[in-house]
């Protein structure tokens, strides 16, 4: 029973942030500076997500060199520019394979 | 595929199909899968059960903090501290909902709601490319989403046994590749550039704040000396994108 009451609270934790920020946004005239701090979200939560992931993937500074994340990283990074999927593939390519072979 | 995915990087209006949201999303699948197993092998670990364990990505449907709620529950945490921390770990949807609100074409109040339910992380980053975004281009990525997320869940609870002895590898990078493509993606002009490199940096020094917060922090702060380096060292192009 504790179990479900643990689910019931997350949900609780999670669900209405998502609504009141959708809800209080929608259908209103912003200003442009809010528009463009908002423009600038998608970026910068990304960014703020992905880095310590490549550069600290143990929670601790390393060499980025000798870290197969980074060397993922630049690899998906150079395929970029031929699109989202070849991107993705070949950063997670040298990640899985170098995981298993280093 | 290849053409719906790789939207142009001056795109206005997303397409209004769901297909087209599906396919936009197809690659965010594939990185989110392992994750999913993953959680499945850890709820059932931490005793959560089969019908517990699959309830939990139905109706909470929030990636990391599932897995933060969980190991909080494993280690005997208060529902107080549960609440609480889940709630700072999923803050960062707040602005993903202040971002998109306002681009949502075509919904009502009610739908709004049911829409809000659905916004994860890769909903957001397929959609947020778009200014303006209609709600079926929407509802194709988010389903397609959700139910990738059950299924992948649902195989982490049945094979948990025989799945122990991979979860050596750091599955924390698997979306990594996902989110950089997306970030080069959008990054098309030198404002949006140096915000994504600052923040990124400034992640790295805030990664030992609890639940998360380092990532909301350092997002703000670089968005905001974004903003004011445009207006210091470039007013004239900073006021053109202002206005027009």
């Amino acid at each position: 029973m504790e179990v479900f009451l643990v689910i019931g609270l997350m949900a609780f934790a999670t669900f209405p942030i998502r609504v009141i920020s959708i809800s209080l946004f929608s259908g209103r005239a912003l200003s442009p500076t809010l528009m463009r701090v908002l423009s600038l979200v998608p970026v910068a939560i990304l960014s703020a997500i992905c880095s310590p992931l490549i550069f600290q993937p143990f929670g601790k500074w390393d060499n980025p060199l000798t870290l197969i994340e980074f060397w993922a990283a630049i690899v998906c990074i150079l395929f970029s520019r031929f699109g989202l999927l070849p991107s993705i593939f070949s950063g997670l390519s040298v990640y899985i394979i170098g995981s298993i072979f280093l | 595929m290849g053409s719906v995915v790789s939207t142009s990087k001056s795109s206005y209006e997303s397409p209004n199909s769901i297909k087209a949201g599906i396919w936009a999303i197809l690659p965010m699948l594939l990185g989110t899968a392992p994750f999913g197993v993953v959680f499945g092998v850890f709820a059932l670990d931490i005793g959560f059960g089969f019908i517990g364990a699959q309830s939990l990505s139905s109706f909470v449907f929030a990636g990391s903090s599932q897995f933060v709620g969980v190991n909080l529950y494993g280690q005997g945490a208060s529902l107080e501290i549960i609440f609480w921390t889940i709630f700072l770990v999923n803050f960062r949807h707040f602005l993903y909902g202040a971002s998109l609100g306002p681009k949502l074409l075509g919904t009502s109040s009610r739908h709004r709601v049911l829409i809000s339910f659905f916004l994860t992380d890769e909903a957001f980053a397929v959609v947020s490319k778009f200014k303006k975004v209609h709600f079926r281009y929407y509802w194709g990525a988010a389903l397609a989403m959700y139910f990738n997320w059950q299924i992948w869940t649902g195989i982490g609870i049945f094979f948990a046994p025989y799945l122990k002895s991979i979860m050596a590898i750091n599955f924390g990078f698997i979306i990594v590749p996902a989110f950089l493509a997306i970030i080069f993606q959008q990054a098309i002009n030198k404002a949006a550039r140096f915000c994504g490199l600052l923040s990124g940096f400034l992640a790295l020094f805030l990664n030992s704040l609890p639940h998360q917060m380092g990532v909301i922090i350092a997002a703000l702060i670089s968005i905001f000396l974004t903003l004011l380096c445009e207006s210091i060292f470039s007013p004239k192009d900073f006021n053109k994108r202002r206005y027009n």
